[in-house]
């Protein structure tokens, strides 16, 4: 991993592998739905729709063609603690993305009505995706939600409609001038591709970007939980009951959390996690349970802030959530009560292990590419990817209780439960 | 490409990142027209395709193995491919090739479930079973360090199941389950609408079961249906990604060398019933309409298949397809399009799938029409054929750029018999095309009297608007 910063701050991460002719080109601006000032609810998102409507020399959509008309990936995404933009091209596009990515961050085409267009189209997915559509809002908006306590985490990230309503040219430039610049971004070239050359392209294009000071990030922090918190919302739309659980996490990068990240292996990870096995097999409660760390965004390695341990689960109806939470309660309550066996730890790493190369290879280095730029971003050391297996091997059976019974505590959960809520008739209805 | 026959969890956040499809197509086009501009660099030659070696080889009872060593990372994909599924079930049983798939890794003779996924996180491993038309799939990657022990596992769930009666009856709660969830779906209530308008009375046209079908099942009946139809020769199995070649060989031979040969595949390929047919699905109340249109196309292993490709690409398969222009960005009447060619042995379907504002269905259907005209009409010019051959040539990289999407290919070619050469080659192929193939490919395929229309949307604010197309011949 090569890491260097140009001169106006930028942070540039290089990453060769050259086993398919396939390149990575990543831009992370450290802004995501928590730094979102309190009056601009959904502009992380927001903005990065506006991302693909123009920049200083490309048109409207042009980048996507430009990615998409050489057989390549490209996507945006808002997440709790980044915006980030990432395009997987045939290798000898390369310069091609780096130039275009420089063209954005150098400044956007604000047009009113690339705006107005980009508003109305926010306000037309929240209808489509989260309103109209069963689960919509389950339990990805409703945990943090009922989590947290920190506006910063626990506003509505996906748009909040007057917040949304209100943007204008001025204050979305104002947003762009203060995130979308070189200070707040890294950018992660992984894949087929020379560095010297690399290194010249990046040069070239983004050398010259000016930046501007960064203001210190809102505070962010969470108090420390001390009672459960339960809501219950009714679903028109959803045909089956289903529960959601989370616990707050502790504080990224301590012990606690490398052993929070084996705790998620061993409760809910493959079919062999303890929760699996009861809730799924023995109990018969669940077709299946999901779950993890910043699960719904994303994986224990790419967040910053306060985060959650979740489960959730569509259920039988048969079962009522107080039944499930009791019989998680007595799988955790034995990791509570005695050390794990070595065993155990030493099964968790190996799956950890096995998805991160999962994650490290697939699609020409696109899951790389975020790990190194999270950790460019959040730790400034790109090259603590290479320390993941380490940490984990240093956490003790005893370190695995003792986050086990603080950080699975029930005062330290939110439950949010689901209900069906419709008429009479049966699902489908397909005559 | 791939039509969602089971949205099964919930959507999760990184969901932005897919809504990221229906972002794209909405905004309109306007040229941007400030100053000078700069063009973007266009970078340099592509580097010369090459597919990774491969071994083929067939075992004494008839199974066949593929091995490619690929990629840098010590893991390895295992893929085993058994000829059963839907056209081998009675037209009484539909789905119990789903309920044997799903029974295959809960036990084994020697092993319970809870000790093969004990055994499987051992290895860092994943396994998983489906079922579908032609096949029945068990497949898993692993670390590398544990290949051969992986494949041991791997033959032991697929020769020696258990047949837990206890596992049968919780697979089923868990199949109707997904079944009322699946079916809710707007988009699988038309595909399903429209598989069983083109092949009615074949597999291939009943995705579902009834939930009344599915109760009845016994655990004999899924037995029965794994020891009629599985066998050795009915089988491929593919070792994808790094492992250690002759351990592995060693292990193949050893474990699977010993099945019976079973019976042979079958194949039954279905008349299409290329009939004009509208239906319309109610959903009262829906904000948006799901359009299914679709027609005959060639098929993966016709002359006309790599042409067709092409055609599909350019009229509405990819980003800057003229139909996702249209209904997607200058008219801003869907949320999300998208075409493609539902393939199988010696058939070819293809359909244009659409989500689009309720008030804009008919128009959205009138649009789509006119684009198929125009293509049928004339070529498109050189420049934006090679627009999407780029495309399509640099999604064929990203395709053959993983050990599962490897696989994949590998078995396209495997099942619809192409010949050798075919992966290689394709790239050369497509840049053949030439813009009046493309036209003609349209004329002789894209034909109005053959169509079929599927719309799941508010019938009390749709009827009226696809009245236009109901009529067996509008021109």
């Amino acid at each position: 991993v090569t890491y260097y910063k140009l001169q106006n701050g930028l942070k540039v991460v290089l990453s060769e592998d050259h086993s398919a002719p396939l390149a990575t080109v990543a831009v992370y601006y450290n802004i995501g739905f928590r730094g979102e000032p309190r009056d601009r609810a959904g502009f992380a998102h927001l903005f990065e729709h506006l991302m693909f409507q123009g920049s200083k020399n490309l048109g409207r959509m042009e980048f996507i063609r430009l990615v998409e008309g050489n057989g390549g990936y490209v996507s945006g995404s808002a997440r709790f603690d980044f915006t980030h933009y990432y395009a997987v091209v045939p290798a000898h596009k390369t310069e091609t993305l780096l130039w275009a990515e420089a063209d954005r961050m150098r400044g956007l085409d604000f047009k009113p009505e690339s705006l107005r267009n980009q508003q109305a189209f926010v306000a037309n997915e929240i209808k489509v995706n989260v309103l109209n559509r069963p689960y919509g809002s389950f339990p990805f908006l409703d945990l943090p939600a009922a989590a947290f306590s920190n506006w910063h985490n626990s506003h509505n990230f996906y748009g909040d409609p007057p917040d949304i309503e209100s943007a204008n040219v001025a204050n979305v430039r104002s947003f762009a001038q203060k995130f979308y610049q070189p200070q707040n971004a890294v950018l992660v070239v992984a894949g087929d591709f020379e560095e010297t050359e690399a290194r010249r392209w990046i040069g070239k294009y983004f050398e010259d970007i000016p930046s501007q000071r960064l203001e210190p990030l809102p505070d962010f922090t969470e108090p420390r939980q001390d009672r459960e918190k339960l809501v219950t919302k009714n679903d028109k739309l959803a045909a089956n009951p289903a529960v959601a659980f989370g616990y707050q996490m502790p504080p990224r990068g301590s012990e606690d959390y490398w052993a929070m990240g084996l705790l998620d292996q061993i409760l809910v990870q493959g079919d062999d996690s303890l929760l699996h096995r009861e809730l799924v097999q023995n109990r018969k409660f669940a077709r299946e349970i999901d779950g993890g760390i910043n699960a719904y965004f994303g994986n224990m390695f790419n967040y910053s802030g306060p985060t959650l341990f979740t489960v959730d689960m569509m259920h039988d109806e048969s079962v009522s959530p107080a039944e499930i939470l009791a019989a998680s309660d007595g799988v955790i309550e034995r990791l509570q009560a005695r050390p794990v066996e070595q065993a155990m730890i030493d099964r968790a790493i190996v799956k950890l292990r096995s998805r991160l190369y999962d994650t490290m290879t697939h699609y020409g280095g696109a899951g790389r590419a975020d790990l190194l730029a999270c950790f460019a971003l959040f730790d400034d050391k790109p090259e603590n990817i290479n320390r993941i297996e380490e940490n984990l091997r240093r956490i003790r059976p005893a370190a695995i209780q003792r986050a086990a019974r603080e950080y699975l505590r029930n005062t330290n959960r939110t439950v949010v439960v689901l209900k069906p809520d419709r008429p009479a008739a049966s699902v489908g209805g397909a005559r | 490409m791939i039509v969602p026959a089971a949205r099964k969890k919930f959507r999760k956040g990184p969901g932005f990142t897919r809504m990221f499809a229906a972002l794209a197509v909405i905004a309109a086009s306007v040229p941007a027209a400030f100053g000078q501009l700069q063009a973007p660099p266009p970078g340099g030659t592509p580097r010369p395709f090459v597919f990774p070696t491969k071994q083929v080889y067939q075992l004494a009872n008839g199974m066949n193995v593929t091995l490619v060593r690929y990629g840098s990372a010590p893991k390895v994909a295992v893929k085993a491919v058994v000829r059963a599924g839907a056209l081998d079930e009675r037209p009484d049983q539909r789905w119990i090739s789903d309920m044997v798939a799903t029974l295959l890794p809960d036990g084994t003779a020697a092993m319970n479930s809870e000790q093969i996924a004990r055994e499987i996180a051992d290895m860092g491993g994943s396994l998983s079973s489906s079922a579908s038309t032609d096949k029945t799939v068990v497949e898993g990657e692993v670390l590398s360090e544990f290949d051969s022990r992986f494949i041991n596992m791997l033959s032991d769930v697929l020769l020696n199941p258990a047949f837990d009666p206890a596992g049968f009856e919780r697979a089923r709660a868990n199949k109707i389950r997904e079944l009322s969830t699946t079916r809710s779906d707007a988009t699988t209530a038309a595909w399903e609408r429209l598989r069983g308008t083109i092949f009615p009375g074949h597999a291939y046209g009943t995705i579902y079961p009834t939930e009344a079908l599915l109760r009845s099942y016994t655990l004999q009946n899924a037995k029965a249906f794994y020891y009629n139809q599985f066998g050795a020769a009915r089988t491929h199995l593919y070792v994808v990604g790094q492992f250690d070649e002759s351990s592995v060989k060693k292990v193949i031979e050893s474990r699977f060398g010993r099945w019976k040969k079973g019976p042979d595949p079958i194949r039954s390929v279905p008349g299409l019933n290329p009939r004009r047919t509208m239906e319309i699905i109610d959903r009262p109340g829906a904000v948006e309409s799901t359009i299914y249109l679709g027609m005959p196309a060639a098929s993966p292993s016709d002359d006309d298949y790599i042409g067709f490709t092409v055609m599909d690409a350019l009229l509405g398969g990819s980003f800057s397809s003229r139909i996702a222009s249209n209904i997607g960005e200058d008219k801003a009447y869907a949320n999300f399009t998208a075409s493609s060619i539902w393939t199988r042995y010696k058939i070819g379907y293809w359909y244009q799938n659409a989500t689009v504002a309720t008030e804009a269905t008919g128009a959205s259907i009138r649009e789509i029409l006119s684009e198929i005209d125009r293509l049928r009409k004339g070529p498109p010019t050189v420049a934006e054929l090679q627009g999407i051959k780029d495309y399509l040539i640099g999604r064929h990289v990203l395709q053959n750029s993983s050990r599962t999407g490897v696989i994949a290919q590998l078995e396209n070619v495997d099942d619809n018999e192409l010949p050798s050469g075919y992966l290689e080659s394709y790239p050369s192929k497509i840049a053949a095309v030439t813009p009046e193939r493309v036209s003609e490919i349209t004329r002789k395929y894209l034909q109005r009297d053959k169509m079929t229309i599927v719309v799941v949307g508010d019938k009390s604010k749709i009827a009226g608007q696809l009245r236009p197309f109901e009529l067996s011949s509008d021109r």
